[in-house]
């Protein structure tokens, strides 16, 4: 990997920015298979994220600071038992919901962004569990009233224009087979999907896998990410910061430093848990050998 | 999908292309909206999706926002890359991997308004549908209540004849004819209606087979909704020419296929 450059993309709500909060204090505390050999010059997106999760809260996602510092922060990386190798730079372009939005209804994104996708070698495609944002496709009764009905009210056509999250993610993907460019030795680009807020799932779910979640979940994600032969595509499953906050145990451990964030791949026997939030990053760089 | 973008992607893949004609209400857009339901809930048994290059138009036609202009529907198949607030004709594109055997099919299907159907039977206008002839199957969609009420059975007996018969002096080779009776959960047709569309299908030397399905469950319906839809499917995955021997050879390659007086080339086999 040559200076090339990791881009965070996710619906609203979907955790890019705790996640990279997590990320940059493991980084900060020097652990996990990826460094940061120099601190970034602006560091108040991260820091102001970190500022909520210290006191035992999620950052939110409309706050305006946050929202306006993602835009100036970017963090140089690299393979920690590769000290010599090239860095590659965290970016989360700024990206809005409504414009990510606008982007999937039109299939037009703005020239920066697509320059900032074409320079890129990798992606991180965020979906969180349970978003109070995600959207679930129209149930048959719905469906059903919609197509019978000859004019649809003003609250009806609001609904019948919404776009369910899965569509929003298929969609998603396709702006990365379409801007995401071949490595020059002709591997496909990377995308890390990454399912946030995965300590929230019960413990079958938890076993059986991200893989299986998105297939549960959000059926036409999971068939499109099987079937893409533009990228690599890998799952993993994300507890950013090991736990929920609205749980007063995890909350209480979480201020002594008790738990700490892991991600999970696979499923059943060969899963893999590990206590490295930095490992969807560390797959986008070096790929399953270094995993 | 307009007829370029369809062009192109039959030149990279092979493509199933079902033509799908009935009467308006018959249930085409129904059947899409069920069809795009049941893979949205991975409920279309023995497949799951892949892939479609028309998603939003799918969802669109499922959330019931894409419309026909009431009236006045479109006049041919057009391309627009803008949305529109009134439904254009063209092409939706699915691809389905079968679980069985992991095959993926793709699925050229047009988005039709039934008046270009019934302009066919009453003025044989067939200059805009001319993509039958190369299609690998057609779904003819008939509403399964209308042959049971009585003061409707025999327009919809009579109108099905007609319009076999357009599609027979249509096509140049034998095409899979799917009879697809719709509101099954409603009743089933009767043995004797049956046998009249067969008979009227034989005369005709079509290759009909029946199947039929509800793509809704009314309250108090006898089906689940989606019933019968992956069947369509497998039946129409299997009557592509070469697969099965149930319907017969044809010997038109994929290779020389025309799509609306377009040729394609190198179109790949999966």
């Amino acid at each position: 990997m040559n200076n090339s450059s990791i881009v965070m993309i996710g619906w609203p709500d979907s955790g890019k920015t705790n996640y990279l909060a997590a990320v940059w204090d493991s980084l900060r505390i020097g652990q996990g298979k990826i460094m940061a050999p120099v601190p970034p010059d602006d560091l108040r997106y991260v820091e102001e994220a970190l500022a909520f999760q210290s006191k035992g809260e999620f950052a939110p996602r409309s706050d305006k600071n946050i929202e306006e510092s993602r835009r100036d922060f970017s963090v140089a990386v690299r393979l920690r038992d590769k000290p010599n190798s090239a860095t590659a730079d965290i970016v989360v372009p700024d990206i809005t919901g409504e414009l990510w939005k606008h982007a999937v209804e039109t299939t037009e994104i703005a020239a920066e962004w697509l320059e900032e996708l074409q320079r890129a070698s990798g992606a991180i495609l965020f979906v969180r569990v349970l978003s109070g944002d995600n959207c679930a496709p129209l149930d048959w009764v719905t469906s059903e009233k919609f197509l019978t009905t000859r004019k649809l009210s003003e609250a009806q056509q609001k609904k019948a224009k919404g776009i369910p999250t899965q569509i929003a993610l298929c969609e998603m993907l396709r702006f990365l087979e379409h801007t995401l460019p071949t490595a020059s030795d002709g591997e496909n680009p990377k995308v890390a999907v990454v399912v946030t807020a995965w300590d929230l799932v019960d413990a079958q779910t938890a076993g059986e896998g991200p893989d299986a979640y998105l297939r549960k979940e959000y059926p036409l994600f999971s068939g499109r990410l099987t079937d893409t032969s533009l990228l690599d595509i890998a799952v993993f499953g994300m507890s950013a910061l090991g736990g929920d906050f609205a749980d007063p145990v995890f909350k209480e451990k979480y201020f002594k430093s008790q738990v700490t964030g892991y991600v999970a791949r696979g499923a059943g026997n060969t899963q893999v848990v590990e206590p490295d939030i930095t490992t969807p990053i560390a797959w986008i760089i070096a790929g399953d050998e270094d995993k | 999908m307009g007829l370029t973008e369809a062009g192109k992607l039959m030149s990279e893949r092979y493509c199933r292309v079902v033509g799908i004609l009935g009467a308006p209400d018959s249930g085409k857009t129904a059947s899409l909206a069920s069809l795009f339901l049941l893979l949205g809930g991975n409920k279309l048994t023995g497949f799951e999706f892949g892939d479609s290059r028309t998603l939003m138009a799918l969802n669109e036609i499922a959330q019931g926002a894409r419309r026909f202009n009431e009236g006045s529907p479109p006049e041919q198949m057009t391309v627009h890359t803008e949305l529109n607030e009134d439904r254009d004709a063209g092409f939706l594109h699915l691809r389905l991997k079968r679980i069985a055997d992991e095959a993926v099919f793709d699925l050229l299907m047009p988005d039709l308004p039934g008046e270009w159907s019934d302009t066919f039977i009453d003025r044989n206008r067939s200059d805009r549908l001319d993509f039958l002839k190369s299609a690998d199957c057609i779904w003819i969609m008939a509403d399964g209540r209308q042959l049971a009420t009585l003061d409707s059975r025999r327009t919809t007996l009579r109108r099905l004849d007609l319009l076999f018969g357009r599609v027979a002096a249509l096509l140049e080779r034998a095409v899979p004819i799917l009879l697809v009776l719709t509101h099954r959960d409603s009743g089933e047709v009767s043995d004797e209606d049956m046998a009249a569309l067969r008979a009227s299908a034989l005369t005709k030397n079509l290759e009909l087979d029946v199947v039929p399905i509800s793509s809704f469950r009314r309250k108090g319906g006898q089906t689940s909704p989606g019933f019968g839809i992956a069947e369509l499917i497998s039946r129409t995955i299997g009557a592509a020419p070469g697969l099965t021997a149930f319907w017969p050879a044809s010997d038109q390659s994929a290779e020389s296929r025309q799509m609306l007086r377009f040729g394609f080339v190198g179109a790949g086999h999966e």
